[in-house]
């Protein structure tokens, strides 16, 4: 124990001697905890948990009850946010009534509605939330705050938040509210608890939600004798009622149904702890090196008064654990600090704010996972220390002591045995993939040294400046081989999900056969009469960009309920689960065909016009007949078919399936058709606003935008390189700002004999190239691999037959996003050789020799 | 009483011969300089008889335990050998007494008492005011001292010294010399590795290296050295 109290106090002081490799050292381990703790703090104190949400949901009543569209048996969360029912339809019965929800609950009940109404805005209405309750009522105390005027007191008053100030309303004037107009004065400023920058209006019943009907935020305050436990709330259930229940939500009863958790979280934070722990190892690695180099005379010292093998272990360990405690502390310290202050502030932005809050048990396992780092940074010198041969050391040979490049065995078995459970994993959920790639990683961080060493036998064909450059970087493996590991991981990262993101969506992409093209726009008012119907195409055509809107036809039966048709795959055996397929067959004559197919085909629209179906999918036809698959709707009636005669033609896109069905061949079935649906090749900016603006003229209509199942990636290829810049610049520059010190001697030797300041900035850009390079190629190899492995696993909705595994796990689709690569590759490596050659000491510095 | 011995001992590195059959002993109260040129093994000699190294043949022996029958030979040197080296003899981020206690706490005794025990062995090198400075803050021969303490501390009275004066003035030189020699009339064996024949005078006996063979052994006459 004194020592280990012995190495700590080496260490110690060492770290206060060395200030530019604590530093180092500090900002390696350190940031990463700063970073982990700050968002893990600054989520939590903007997470507004349902615990924390009780005062601005329930003010001090008991619970909050609400109403569904059903009156049979629900099934909700303890939360009372998500539920569920036994299917069937809504139930038709008169709303619920506060007398007949008093029978059910024993207590005093006021009414809270919730919901949203309409404001007008700059161009057009505004959707701002809206509730209805009496906020003077104690039952209510702390679910807004006052902060300028008064509560209303009577109908056709409303509060505001100051969201609403910035939109122009102001205290004493009125405002209008939904689409009819509605004067409401604004008599007083309230603030949402946890919603800061939440647009609201909140008012007595009837003032807002006109309109309500159950199901719709019609609810309930209930103030009880006792607590509302998990029985009460089963009985509210029993009556299609969701409760919202103070006694539960503060005390989570066990075996109560909350939200479903992730059951594979904890293996993906396993994953992701390992990549974090592992890539901070890797960074700090280099100067744990160094420091070992500087330091093998003192520890041949210490072995010559008798430190054996274990004590200079333990030596170099105390470096990593001195070194990795203080910079997880530092980086907890400042993490939780800078994140509770700056948490408000982005409360502010992100609309969210709970009450302050630290996680500690994470923020503990986070701390005590940089000190865990910087033991396995210290690692590999240590064990190196404990090889040395003091003898040698004292002797002034310590140039004799190489770092073992090693045998490749054990990187190879860990590469290998990666790659097999890759390949034997790749019908799984991904997880498995992961797991294996980080296998292939650590087999080539334990290669890299050995890698190192090849790669140097290169050097012989560069010129002078990048041969010294790679030669040093070789004589000083560790150094080198863990910034380039460092480097390397990271690439893996980013190259792998890159491509494996980038397969998956054009997966979806390729998988997926609309039945309208990408970029159409389906309007559709089923529910509208003759007049609404006619007030809509007027209102569309000033809405739409001036694209030309085409109708057509909505299946209806005799009631003029809504019958779903389709067209009968002729696929077999080879039916192709894992195509999606989008909208529904559109009914209409030539025009439509002309929008749908893309372009004008007499051959085809003659066909539509003698009642044949014209279809765009093989699958679709056999022998000249097409089977039209519709269902009534009639509770329990089963799908009907019949065939009709059909012609195939080509679409423009030739990814579109279905295809057209004319009118006459519905009405030959006994399917009556009415014109409710409009087609335009249009892509809505805002669906959500063009829906209600629409709505507002007519009636209720439903908008559907074909836009395809494609991602736009772009965004998430910056982050990926934006992360990846930081860890391969990092690494990179740590690893050659040690190079550099160390090689100064060298450098003003070069200097000397008359080389130009021009080598110097060369050596230096040279190593750094060197390093992100060697890290950069290795990666994007096992990247590519990785992110092909991935491509499976994260291929949407794939199920595929089993016979073949696991030599053929299917087809997939790759996708290579060349770009990202080429700049990962390429750009990060040559970038950091320029940023490091250019801020390269020049300056000849005459060295007074004590030997 | 013989403290160390050596005997018919071989090194050899590679193709190199660094020692060939040497045999030495140095007894209790004894001052032995070894002299020779570069490359004469005066260094193997010393890492050998401490068990920093171990022979290709022969045998070393402390105070009666031949090494090659000791597994542990960091807690031998802990407890029987003490080096004092030319320069960088002490670890510069401890201090005096710290650098002192490093064997004794290696050998898990408590910081207390070793640093009782160090402060003891520092006053009687004379540096025992010195105890709370760090090596930077000393003298060339104030180190040397305190690294001579450290050698002593514990109940350890073989010290083998390799070159101490090297980086020191005559002055200072000369006072490390008379220190051995005065650790010597107290009973510690030393084994002194020099260049300087000026110093070999203070030795009761001088053994001359070549080609890593003893050339030469001469007991000194004490008075006629100094």
């Amino acid at each position: 124990m004194s020592a280990f109290a012995a190495a700590l106090r080496i260490s110690r002081r060492d770290a206060l001697r060395f200030k530019g490799r604590t530093a180092l050292i500090m900002v390696m381990i350190g940031l990463p905890v700063l970073l982990i703790t700050g968002v893990l703090t600054g989520a939590a104190t903007i997470d507004v948990n349902d615990r924390e949400g009780l005062t601005a949901e329930l003010g001090t009543a008991d619970a909050r009850i609400a109403t569904t569209r059903y009156r049979l048996t629900i099934e909700q969360d303890a939360s009372g946010r998500g539920w569920t029912s036994a299917a069937g339809e809504p139930f038709t019965a008169p709303p619920w009534t506060r007398a007949g929800l008093a029978a059910l609950v024993d207590g005093r009940i006021i009414p809270c509605d919730e919901g949203s109404v309409e404001v007008p805005g700059k161009d057009g209405y505004d959707l701002v939330w809206a509730v209805e309750v009496d906020l003077r009522d104690p039952m209510t105390r702390g679910m807004r705050s006052l902060k300028e005027g008064r509560f209303p007191a009577a109908p056709g008053e409303v509060v505001v938040t100051p969201a609403m100030l910035e939109r122009g309303a102001k205290v004493g004037d009125a405002i209008s509210v939904t689409r009819r107009n509605t004067p409401v004065r604004v008599v007083g400023v309230i603030e949402h608890p946890n919603r800061p920058t939440v647009t609201e209006i909140i008012g007595l019943q009837g003032v807002l939600l006109p309109d309500k009907t159950d199901g719709s935020g019609t609810g309930w305050l209930a103030d009880t004798a006792a607590p509302f436990d998990w029985a009460h709330v089963r009985g509210l259930n029993g009556h299609g009622l969701l409760v919202q229940s103070r006694a539960i939500i503060e005390n989570l009863p066990d075996g109560v149904l909350y939200s479903s958790a992730d059951v594979l979280l904890p293996i993906k934070i396993a994953l992701t702890v390992v990549f974090i722990v592992i890539e901070t190892a890797l960074l700090a690695g280099p100067a744990f090196a160094v420091g070992l180099r500087r330091r093998r005379r003192e520890l041949a010292v210490i072995a010559a008064q008798g430190g054996s093998g274990t004590h200079l272990r333990a030596i170099v360990l105390a470096d990593g654990l001195v070194l990795g405690g203080v910079a997880a502390l530092a980086g907890t310290v400042l993490g939780v600090g800078s994140s509770l202050a700056v948490a408000p502030l982005v409360g502010q932005w992100l609309g969210s704010l709970g009450p302050i809050e630290v996680p500690w048990a994470s923020v503990a396992g986070v701390a005590v996972l940089g000190v865990v780092s910087g033991l396995i940074a210290a690692l590999v010198p240590a064990v190196q220390a404990a090889r040395q041969r003091p003898a040698q050391v004292l002797a002034g040979r310590e140039g004799e002591f190489r770092d073992r490049a090693g045998r490749p065995v054990l990187g190879l078995v860990l590469v290998v045995a990666g790659l097999v459970v890759t390949a034997l994993s790749l019908r799984s959920d991904g997880l498995p993939v992961v797991a294996a790639l980080g296998l292939v990683v650590l087999g080539l961080v334990a290669l890299m040294p050995w890698l190192v060493r090849r790669t140097a036998r290169l050097a012989a064909r560069l010129p002078l400046p990048l041969r010294l450059a790679v030669r040093d970087a070789s004589r000083h493996r560790s150094r080198t081989a863990s910034a380039a590991a460092a480097v390397m991981a990271a690439t893996v990262a980013a190259v792998g999900f890159s491509i494996g993101l980038a397969s998956s969506s054009a997966g979806r992409e390729a998988a997926y056969h609309p039945y309208a093209p990408i970029g159409s726009l389906k309007i559709e008012g089923a529910d509208l009469d003759d007049s609404g119907w006619a007030k809509l195409r007027v209102a569309t055509a000033g809405r739409l960009g001036g694209a030309q809107t085409v109708p057509a036809a909505y299946p209806v039966d005799t009631k003029g309920r809504r019958v779903w048709i389709d067209l009968g795959r002729n696929c077999g055996e080879r039916c192709d689960d894992q195509m999606a397929y989008g909208g529904e067959v559109p009914v209409g004559d030539a025009q439509l065909l002309a929008l749908i197919q893309g372009r004008q085909d007499p051959q085809a629209a003659a066909a539509l016009a003698a009642g044949k179906i014209v279809v765009f999918d093989p699958q679709l036809i056999k022998n000249g007949l097409a089977t039209l698959q519709f269902d009534m709707g009639d509770e329990g009636s089963e799908t009907r078919t019949k065939q009709v005669p059909a012609v195939l033609v080509s679409a423009a896109d030739p990814r579109l399936s279905g295809g057209v069905v004319p009118p006459a061949a519905l009405t030959s079935v006994g399917v009556q058709v009415k014109e409710r649906r409009l087609y335009a090749m249009y892509r809505p900016a805002d669906q959500e606003r063009l829906t209600r603006d629409l709505s507002a003229i007519s009636g209720r209509v439903d908008l559907y935008a074909e836009r395809g199942r494609g991602n736009d990636l772009t965004v998430v290829l910056w982050i990926l390189l934006g992360v990846a810049m930081v860890l391969v610049l990092g690494g990179t520059f740590a690893a050659t700002g040690l190079a550099a010190a160390d090689m100064r001697r060298d450098l003003d030797t070069m200097s000397a004999v008359g080389a130009p300041s021009r080598s110097r900035r060369l050596v230096i850009a040279g190593q750094a190239g060197y390093i992100a390079g060697l890290g950069a190629v290795v990666g994007v190899v096992a990247g590519a691999v990785a992110g092909i492995a991935l491509s499976w696993p994260m291929a949407v909705g794939r199920q595929r037959g089993g016979e073949a595994f696991p030599f053929d796990p299917g087809p997939t689709t790759v996708a290579v996003p060349w770009l990202f690569l080429v700049a990962l590759v390429l750009g990060l490596p040559l970038l950091a050789a320029l940023v490091a050659g250019l801020s390269a000491r020049t300056r000849l510095v005459l060295a007074r020799r004590l030997t | 009483m013989t403290v160390m011995r050596l005997d018919e001992v071989t090194r050899v590195h590679g193709q190199v011969h660094a020692l060939k059959g040497v045999s030495l002993e140095v007894s209790s109260g004894e001052l032995v300089a070894v002299m020779g040129p570069s490359g004469s093994g005066k260094s193997t000699l010393l890492n050998l008889a401490g068990g920093l190294d171990r022979p290709t043949s022969g045998s070393v022996t402390i105070e009666g335990t031949d090494l090659a029958t000791v597994t542990d030979l960091a807690a031998l040197r802990r407890g029987s050998v003490g080096y004092v080296f030319q320069d960088l003899n002490l670890i510069p981020s401890l201090t005096a007494a710290e650098n002192v206690m490093l064997p004794r706490e290696l050998d898990g005794v408590r910081s207390r008492q070793a640093r009782g025990e160090a402060l003891a062995v520092l006053a009687s090198v004379g540096v025992d005011h010195m105890a709370d400075r760090f090596p930077e803050e000393l003298s060339g021969g104030q180190r040397q001292r305190v690294a001579i303490a450290r050698a002593l501390v514990g109940e350890r009275r073989l010290v083998l010294a390799d070159e101490p004066t090297g980086a020191l003035d005559t002055a200072s030189g000369d006072e490390i010399l008379r220190l051995l020699r005065e650790r010597c009339d107290a009973g510690a064996a030393v084994l002194l590795v020099t260049h300087e024949p000026r110093y070999a005078g203070w030795a009761d006996r001088v053994v001359f290296l070549r080609d890593g063979e003893i050339a030469d052994s001469t007991a000194v006459s004490l008075e006629s050295a100094r």
